[in-house]
């Protein structure tokens, strides 16, 4: 296996946005290509991650992005995993240059849903359940995770008022990010005392619908030394999968699919979660990211809540946990999600962050996964 | 189609399961192939609709078609060794419903698999 890179990534502001689901997706693209100081028909493969297309009327995004890019003869493919798309898309881009077949790959992420409202978003996410179990039984994503949240929290003795603190401890990170959707400084109290969304979760507890997209160019280490410039190396590279239904899972309080990943990735890079500076994990609603830092190895099972009860996951604490300000705070347009966390990453690992810089930034990880964590990858990067 | 099937035992209280004709596990009919030893030689049977609470939510902001019911329940029940889960009307608020509690498949309509307290 070739060994593969980041060159460049570019990101759009994450929220309610005015441009076409296209626009968006190619003006990410453009700064990631204008990052890494490579012309558009340098781009040999691109790899489109988006989940729905079809409410922005624009499915089959892979040509009509490369057109716009003014390379309509270059090959893409639209990739949808739910709100894992993004890391899923990476995965494929990494895979194509590790076994050769290109030396430089587009990824791009882009999601546009807000201008359909709560009801008709909360419905389309839901086609991304074990429809016949859970959408179609009247169950949300709110719901499923909801239904983690109280298995979580009965079985751990924990508290609302633990998830509460994810949600603060996030929002105060996105407080340093130009680009997060939610730009809100949050108490406990605020989010306990949050309209119910899907009991226990509250609305504070819930990422927001948003738009935005977000790109990365990947390259082989060959073409990256070759063509000069900064540029961040994938060391590690995993998937997992779990029971689609979370009725079929053994354990509620765990995502298989995650530590599978994770373990995967660690293997790959000859690393274990004590080595890692920071991770942007998918904190679609402040139970999952929970359950993640321990699925991912940072803390023991059960020891979470009180991992972010105690602070060890602030910014430059233990672990940087979500620098970016998360899903929660950031934004989780889903399509994008996954690039957007890798594009966090090149920029925390090139000292780039400004103020939510990462001190001694040299390992970071990245873990998306969609739906209930049906589907999940993990990567590895680190400065070199 | 399966979940044909499916729906007309749920009409009835019943879960169809199915059973390995090799390793005799059992799970729910829906799923084609044993997800102990893999084999699909399975032969169906109806398990009784009863089982008690694992885990559930009241869902406050209901999807497309539910805004009238809300709020409502949606729960994971063990039933026979399998979990399921359905739609649980009336429910407010969490004290009305402890885990463990028994709850049974009352029907199937336009909301999904419908339980109630049993």
């Amino acid at each position: 296996m070739k060994k593969v890179c980041v060159i460049g990534a570019g990101s759009t502001n994450y929220g309610k946005a005015k441009e076409s689901i296209t626009e968006l997706a190619v003006n990410a693209a453009r700064d990631a290509i204008k990052s890494s100081n490579i012309e558009p028909k340098e781009i040999e493969y691109g790899l489109i991650s988006n989940v729905f297309g079809v409410a922005d009327k624009q499915v089959h995004l892979a040509p009509v992005i490369m057109t716009n890019l003014g390379i309509p003869h270059v090959p893409g493919l639209t990739i949808e995993s739910a709100c894992g798309s993004g890391s899923i898309a990476f995965r494929e881009a990494y895979a194509n240059v590790a076994a050769g077949f290109y030396d430089v790959v587009l990824a791009v992420g882009v999601e546009k849903v807000t201008h359909t409202g709560t009801t008709r978003s909360t419905t389309l996410f839901s086609y991304c359940s074990d429809f016949f179990y859970e959408g179609g039984c009247g169950v949300s994503f709110p719901g499923l995770f909801a239904s983690m949240a109280r298995a979580y929290i009965t079985r751990y003795k924990a508290s609302e008022e633990d998830l509460a603190m994810v949600a603060v401890k996030n929002h105060e990170n996105g407080m340093l990010n130009p680009k997060a959707h939610v730009r809100k400084r949050i108490s406990v109290d605020d989010v306990l005392n949050s309209p119910i969304v899907a009991s226990p979760l509250k609305l504070l507890d819930c990422c927001p619908f948003s738009d935005g997209a977000s790109a990365v160019i990947i390259a082989s280490e060959e073409f990256a030394k070759k063509h000069g410039g900064e540029y961040i190396e994938v060391i590690g590279s995993g998937r997992g999968a779990s029971p689609a239904a979370l009725q079929n899972r053994e354990d509620l309080t765990t995502i298989p699919s995650t530590r599978a990943a994770a373990m995967q990735a660690y293997k790959q890079a000859n690393l274990t979660p004590k080595d890692i500076d920071f991770a942007e994990v998918h904190d679609c609603f402040t139970i999952a990211e929970i359950v993640d830092i321990e699925d991912l190895g940072f803390f023991e099972k059960g020891r979470g809540a009180a991992a972010v009860r105690e602070g060890l996951t602030q910014l430059n604490s233990e672990i940087s946990i979500n620098p970016s300000g998360g899903l929660k705070s950031k934004g989780h347009p889903i399509g994008a999600t996954g690039i957007g966390q890798i594009v966090e990453i090149y920029e925390q690992l090139l000292n780039k962050a400004g103020e939510r810089q990462v001190k001694d930034a040299n390992i970071g990880l990245s873990h998306n996964f969609g739906a209930t964590g049906a589907s999940c990858a993990v990567h590895i990067f680190r400065s070199v | 189609m399966i979940e044909d099937k499916f729906i007309e035992c749920a009409k009835r209280g019943k879960i169809l399961a199915a059973k390995c004709k090799k390793c005799n596990n059992t799970q729910l009919a829906t799923i084609l192939f044993c997800l102990k030893c893999n084999s699909n030689e399975l032969e169906h049977v109806e398990l009784d609709g009863e089982g008690r609470v694992v885990t559930y939510t009241i869902l406050h902001v209901a999807p497309e078609g539910y805004e009238k019911y809300s709020p409502y329940a949606w729960v994971i029940l063990e039933s026979n060794g399998l979990n399921i889960s359905g739609f649980l009307e009336g429910v407010k608020s969490p004290s009305e419903l402890p885990l463990n509690s028994k709850v049974k498949i009352i029907g199937y309509d336009e909301r999904g698999i419908i339980l109630s307290k049993a």
